[in-house]
């Protein structure tokens, strides 16, 4: 019996008892090199890759496919919060006719400004519009664009140079408009107004593709001469009309005056009413320059009233003594006429919805924005805006749009395209801010400038 | 020439035969041992100043996992044949060792290597285990096995009363 130890030593012995050591040294140095090299090519690739991935992400911009055969407008049937830093129209093209836009918070490097989000009825994709030179202050809401009936044209204030200057912080004077086209960022009309201080916007609305109403006052400098407390407004409102034909505006005939609620119907017609103690309904062609003057409604509204397609009818929502006609507040419908216009309340169950007519799908079915989600509130209790398709005669609702909380409730909606198909609708990216990607690139140099660091330090401790 | 190539050069020229010794037992191939020792030392280079002064442990240690590793790498090799076309039988005639080659060549080389590192290097089973990356538990199991199957291989009883030294 031998020891497994002297067993394994003496089998040891058979081992070769020197190696080609020649070079082992510089051998093993270029095999350092070579891994650390490759090391550092992985991490600079990780590196750039990651920063590429970022900033590829924000300026990237996506380009969807025509949601409809042949490009048509399509309708989708849920409307999505917009991202900050959704790709603007300067950097990813226009992708008109929009089915939508609304007013959200855009991102910026140092802090978000207004912004207005276009939804695409052709592709169904988010972008911010770049409006050249368009106007956001104190004296004009994020809001106050109009979106044309049929999706093609975007009407805006914009801001010039006022004769007097306005020494107050954020203080941005409107002095004109200007219109772009959705299709191709083409500006079709811009003009620009006398004004001395500035222009105090009223309305903007479309009377149909081609025709753009617009009201406005002037801003005036008050008595005592400081301009820090500009006072609003001059008592003479302006109401113009441009075609986009003709090389400027022109103002109204001197019936279309002196009303805050001057809504188009998208078919070349404009309805308002008179306010005060003439509540009596106005008819406007503005193309063939005719007012025609119509009974009160029945029933008192307490939102614009919407135009129906054939001008016969309109529709809003009741401004009456709250409770009186069994909730709050339903749809009335008045039948346009001489004398009176009667109104009367479109049936259904009207106690849990609140919410402005938006226009007319056709001449029996109004769109009603309901904003707390009526009768289709969600499971869990939240109550996300909807647009509701309702019969005038049989209150029937329909369900049309869903628009998600907290986002574009207060969406303009090209009226002329409300009927059109529904598709499925996806949500839009949320692509990533500049200081994402920023903040990736440099945690990426940094951990170059590290490894680069890390390699130094020790070839200096070898050394 | 540094300071730290002047001392590996000098460690390699004093140690490469023990080095061979322990890859020979380990690999069963006199040109595999050479192979390998070759190949841990110069991984061992990057890392010489810091194992300067004491590199043996370091060394061991790289030569059992590198084994296993290479053998990992070309499996093929130790299904094709024994390790070791060696000479089938020792240059003095010892049947003893001739069977003792063969039979660690049909061990798997982390058996292998726990067998040289337990009863050539005289690690104890928590260095062997440390050496090997592995538990004590999974070192005690691969020791019994292959403890055993050397004494079938054998054919006779393989004599370990003798206790590793303890480190």
């Amino acid at each position: 019996m031998t020891m497994l130890h002297e067993d394994l030593t003496a089998l040891a012995e058979r081992a070769p008892t020197s190696i080609n050591d020649a070079d082992l040294w510089h051998r093993g140095r270029r095999r350092m090199i070579a891994q650390r090299v490759g090391a550092t090519v992985v991490a600079t690739a990780t590196v750039l890759v990651l920063a590429l991935i970022g900033v590829g992400g924000f300026l990237a911009p996506s380009t969807p496919e025509p949601i409809a055969p042949r490009g048509e407008p399509v309708m989708p049937d849920h409307f999505h919060n917009a991202g900050k830093w959704l790709p603007g129209t300067d950097r990813a093209g226009w992708h008109g006719p929009l089915i939508a836009a609304w007013s959200t918070s855009r991102g910026g490097w140092l802090r978000s400004r207004p912004g207005i989000v276009g939804v695409s009825a052709v592709t169904g994709e988010y972008r911010f519009l770049d409006l050249p030179g368009r106007a956001v202050g104190p004296t004009v809401r994020d809001a106050d664009f109009a979106l044309s009936p049929e999706g093609g044209r975007v009407a805006y204030w914009t801001s010039g140079e006022p004769r007097v200057y306005v020494d107050e912080p954020d203080w941005v004077t409107v002095t004109g408009y200007a219109v772009v086209s959705t299709l191709d960022g083409r500006t079709l009309a811009t003009e620009e107004f006398e004004t001395e201080v500035g222009l105090a916007p009223e309305a903007m609305t479309w009377a149909d593709e081609q025709t753009l109403i617009f009201e406005f006052a002037q801003l005036v400098i008050p008595d005592d001469d400081r301009l820090g407390r500009l006072g609003c407004c001059s008592t003479d409102r302006e109401v113009m009309r441009r075609d986009l034909d003709s090389p400027v505006a022109q103002a109204l005939p001197a019936g279309v005056s002196n009303s805050f609620w001057h809504r188009g119907n998208g078919r070349g017609q404009l309805i308002w009413t008179q306010g005060g103690a003439d509540d009596s309904f106005r008819i406007a062609e503005p193309i063939t320059d005719t007012v025609t003057s119509l009974g009160p409604s029945s029933l008192s509204s307490n939102s614009p009233w919407a135009l129906s397609p054939n001008g016969t009818r309109a529709a809003s929502t009741w401004g009456g003594p709250r409770g009186s006609l069994g909730g709050i507040p339903p749809v009335i419908v008045a039948e346009l006429g001489e004398g009176e216009s009667p109104a009367r309340r479109v049936p259904g169950q009207w106690g849990d919805r609140y919410g402005h007519v938006l226009g007319w799908f056709d001449d029996e079915h109004v769109a009603f924005m309901d904003l707390w989600g009526g009768p289709f509130r969600d499971n869990d209790g939240s109550s996300p805006s909807e647009l509701q398709r309702i019969h005038i005669d049989t209150g029937e609702v329909t369900r049309v749009i869903r628009m998600e909380q907290g986002g574009p409730g207060a969406a303009q909606f090209a009226l002329g395209l409300l009927d059109a198909p529904l598709h499925e609708a996806t949500a839009p990216p949320r692509p990533w801010g500049p200081r994402v990607s920023a903040t990736l690139g440099a945690v990426g140099l940094v951990g170059l400038i590290g490894l680069l660091w890390l390699v130094r330090w020790r070839r200096r401790g070898r050394g | 020439m540094d300071a730290a190539e002047q001392d590996f050069t000098e460690y390699v020229a004093a140690r490469q035969g023990a080095l061979l010794r322990t890859a020979y037992l380990l690999t069963g191939h006199a040109q595999d041992a050479e192979d390998l020792v070759q190949a841990v030392l110069i991984k061992a280079v990057p890392h010489w100043p810091r194992i300067t002064g004491n590199p043996e442990p370091y060394l061991k240690k790289a030569l059992a996992r590198e084994n296993i590793s290479r053998w990992r790498r070309r499996r093929w090799r130790e299904v094709l044949g024994p390790p070791g076309q060696e000479p089938s039988q020792a240059p003095d005639g010892t049947d003893d060792r001739i069977d003792l080659a063969a039979a660690l060549g049909a061990l798997s080389p982390r058996q292998r290597a726990i067998v040289v590192l337990r009863h050539y290097e005289d690690l104890t089973e928590r260095a062997t285990a440390e050496a090997l990356g592995i538990s004590i538990g999974t070192v005690k199991s691969h020791h019994r096995d292959a403890m055993a199957k050397l004494r079938r291989l054998i054919g006779k009883p393989v004599d370990v009363d003798r206790p590793p030294l303890v480190h």
